[in-house]
This record gives structure tokens, C-alpha cells and sequence, in this order.
């Protein structure tokens, strides 16, 4: 039965040396002593060669949904059209005109989105 | 082959790379894989975030094999310089994440490992349980620096060609990361501004 762990045989410094040498030395234990600090090398090629194999999964980069590609065109197309509506005054078209204008697109698109 | 240091058998393997061999990639990897990815996963926290900067520093320096020049940088600089560049940038994106909302602070955190071990092994992840946050708490180039010194074991010289300033502006920022880090893991860490105090170190001294 082996109910006792063995006694650690060299435990981490508990408090870090003055000398900056001896510093380095403590830190790099520290961060390696640790078994899932240990890299495996022979894992990391594999997953490396096998994105280098199949091009779709090399790109690191998130994808967008297709929600998210439709919700950038959708805040692009009201930015067009509000900054289309800011410019009719400057175009010397009346206020009364631009609200008449809005409310007809409007009414357009509430038919569209009911059809 | 057997004669060649390991530096010489590095710049044959990149050479062989620019020539498409893959084989070549895999014992660049076995030389320099497990150090780099331990730097990247303790430059972030996170051993997973550590393993995916590892496979994207080999995949780019298989697409730039054909551009390393040896007379500038030694291969082990060159895909460090390669590694902190993407540690910063993923720090960068995990910041603006954080700040959106769209990460937790525990999501980004060490998941535990699963696995028990002997008793040394509780001891070792103790110690780094209080090291991590102190380390995250570092300013970055503080951190980058101190970390090419203590796992990736470079000198001063390599560190300031792989961070890109100079080596007297190598050793305040290792100064000021040991008083820094001596400190906090007396105090805790205090939460100090993210903003690099030390960005002016870097950017002048060269």
C-alpha cells in the first residue's frame, strides 16, 4: 500500500534570494518546477504540421458568423442612410421635405419588411 | 552533423525550411519549441494561450524561413523577437476583450490541472499560484524581459536584440522587474496602471 506520498526532494525556495543571479536562478524553478509548464515538443510539431497541412485551419484569426457579416452591413447601411438624410439640408433641401422624405422610406420599408 | 553547434544546426534547419522541407521544421521545433512555448505561456498566464503562440511563431517562421538573414539575429533571437511580438499583441487583444466584456478575468486565468501529483508538485504549483499574478502585474517590457532571462536563459545581449533596445536598457528593466517582483511577492501585487512606465526606457535608449 502506498497511502504516504515520497518526500519532495527539492522543494521551491519559499521566498526569493537577494542576489540578482540567484533571483534568476529561483525564478526559472519556480516557473518550470511545475509539470504543466512542461512543454512537449514533439506535440507542438505535430499540431504545427498538421495546420501547415490544411490551409483552412492556419489562419489564427476568429471568424465572422453569419449574424455578425450581416449585422456590419446593416450598421454600415444606417450609417449611409442617416448620413444621407444629415446631408439633404446641405443640399438646401427644407427640413420639411427631408421628414417627408424619411417617413416615405420609411413607410417603403415597413411594407417591404411585412411583404 | 553531429559537429555543428547548436546555432549552426539551427541556421541549417531554417535553410532547409526556405527550401520546403518540413522535416526541417520539426527539428527547429524540437530545439527551440519547448522553451519558447514555456515563455509564451508564462509571458501570458495561460499554458493554452502558450501553446497556440508557440504553433504561430513556427508557422510564421516556416512562411519567413527564405527571408531570415543569420548575419542579423541568431535563429533562437529570431523567433523569440517573433514570440514577444505576438505575446504583446495577444496581451493588446485580451485588454480590449476584457475591457468589452467579452472576457472574464477567470476565463483568462490558469485553468488547473486536472491531474494530481506527488506532494513536491502541490508545493510547485503553490509557488507558481503566487507568482503568476505578480508576474501579470509586471508592466510588459518589465515582464518580456525578465522572462527571456529566466526561462528562455538569455544574457544580456540576447535579450536586448530580441526586444529590440539596447542592453544597458536591458538591465533596468530586469532591475526594476526583480525589485518589483521581490516586493509584490512580499506585499502582493498592487495593482498598479497597465501603461508602461518603462515604454521610455526602450524607445530612448536606442
Amino acid at each position: 500500500m502506498t497511502d504516504r506520498q515520497p518526500p519532495a526532494p527539492l522543494p521551491p525556495v519559499a521566498s526569493p534570494p537577494g542576489d540578482d543571479t540567484e533571483f534568476d536562478l529561483w525564478l526559472r524553478q519556480s516557473l518550470s518546477a511545475a509539470p504543466e509548464a512542461r512543454a512537449d515538443p514533439d506535440a507542438l510539431s505535430r499540431a504545427v504540421l498538421t495546420r501547415l497541412v490544411t490551409p483552412a485551419a492556419a489562419s489564427h484569426r476568429p471568424r465572422l458568423s453569419p449574424g455578425g457579416v450581416l449585422a456590419g452591413y446593416g450598421t454600415l447601411l444606417s450609417l449611409g442612410v442617416l448620413a444621407g438624410y444629415m446631408a439633404l439640408p446641405m443640399l438646401g433641401i427644407s427640413s420639411e421635405l427631408v421628414v417627408l422624405i424619411g417617413t416615405v422610406t420609411d413607410g417603403l420599408g415597413l411594407m417591404g419588411g411585412l411583404r | 552533423m553531429s559537429d555543428l553547434s547548436p546555432q549552426d544546426h539551427a541556421r541549417t534547419l531554417v535553410a532547409a525550411m526556405a527550401a520546403g522541407d518540413r522535416t526541417a521544421l520539426s527539428g527547429l521545433i524540437r530545439l527551440y519549441g519547448g522553451g519558447i512555448q514555456a515563455f509564451a505561456g508564462r509571458s501570458l498566464g495561460n499554458v493554452a494561450d502558450g501553446e497556440d503562440i508557440a504553433q504561430e511563431v513556427f508557422l510564421r517562421a516556416w512562411k519567413q524561413a527564405a527571408r531570415y538573414d543569420p548575419r542579423k539575429a541568431a535563429v533562437s533571437t529570431w523567433l523569440y523577437r517573433i514570440a514577444v511580438n505576438l505575446c504583446i499583441d495577444q496581451r493588446r487583444r485580451r485588454g480590449v476583450r476584457l475591457f468589452l466584456g467579452l472576457e472574464t478575468l477567470e476565463a483568462a486565468a490558469e485553468p488547473p490541472d486536472p491531474a494530481p501529483d506527488a506532494a513536491q508538485t502541490v508545493e510547485a504549483r503553490n509557488q507558481l499560484a503566487r507568482l503568476t499574478p505578480v508576474l501579470e502585474d509586471l508592466p510588459d517590457r518589465q515582464r518580456m524581459a525578465i522572462l527571456l532571462r529566466a526561462v528562455a536563459e538569455m544574457d544580456t545581449a540576447e535579450i536586448a536584440q530580441t526586444m529590440g533596445t539596447s542592453p544597458g536598457a536591458v538591465e533596468q528593466l530586469l532591475a526594476r522587474a526583480r525589485s518589483r517582483l521581490r516586493r509584490d511577492l512580499q506585499e502582493g501585487p498592487r495593482g498598479h496602471p497597465r501603461a508602461d512606465s518603462d515604454t521610455k526606457t526602450g524607445s530612448t535608449s536606442r
